[in-house]
């Protein structure tokens, strides 16, 4: 039997929320990245195989 | 292998992380936003940059030369694990801001693969082909998935 790998982060302790973080949601800085990803998967689609397995809330 | 970070915060929604890097040049505030690209894949970039104090900039290509790229990258791996948790289903795709930026993204996926992958999937962009992750290559994209549990 293979053994278990040791993940990266077994640890992973509560992460405390953080009210001071910046609301970056509307930086253009921001917006221009999630701008070029659209852009990129746009002109190199990802196969469905490839995609996670959220499933979807039925109607 | 146990990997040195820095501790972290994240905002209500779950979908931003902050950690401060810290060096010679004193505290510089990262801001890790996962930016949702297609909903019904739950498809997420992953945005990455500096927080200047009192200032609106925020630059993914500003070097802070605190001496600390491993652990900073480090960190945002660890952000993105903490975000999958969150986000059961999510798919990370990331490209790097600039060509150098990509190749450091792909030495740090390649050096620690073994443990990357036994909680996800890694496939790179590269040819007009996404495949799985392959060391030694230099990859314009990465998707970063959970693995799927197999309960048989």
């Amino acid at each position: 039997m293979e053994p278990k790998r040791k993940s990266l982060f077994d640890n992973l302790s509560e992460i405390p929320i953080d009210d001071s973080i910046p609301d970056v949601s509307n930086h253009p800085f921001f917006e221009k990245k999630r701008l070029d990803a659209i852009e990129f998967i746009k002109k190199h689609p990802i196969p469905k195989e490839l995609l996670g397995n959220y499933k979807k809330p039925q109607d | 292998m146990e990997l040195h970070t820095y501790p972290l915060s994240k905002t209500r929604d779950l979908k931003s992380y902050s950690f401060w890097s810290t060096g010679p040049n004193g505290f510089v505030r990262k801001v890790i936003k996962f930016q949702l690209i297609d909903y019904d894949e739950q498809l997420y970039n992953l945005a990455f940059g500096d927080s200047a104090l009192n200032s609106d900039l925020i630059d993914d290509r500003s070097v802070s030369n605190n001496g600390d790229t491993h652990t900073i990258l480090a960190t945002v791996a660890k952000a993105s694990s903490i975000f999958m948790t969150d986000h059961p289903g999510a798919v990370i795709v990331a490209t790097g801001s600039t060509i150098a930026r990509t190749r450091l993204y792909q030495m740090n996926i390649s050096r620690f693969l073994v443990e990357i992958s036994s909680d996800f999937v890694v496939n790179g962009y590269l040819n007009g082909e996404w495949e799985v992750f392959k060391r030694n290559t230099n990859y314009d994209a990465f998707l970063l998935k959970q693995k799927e549990l197999n309960l048989n």
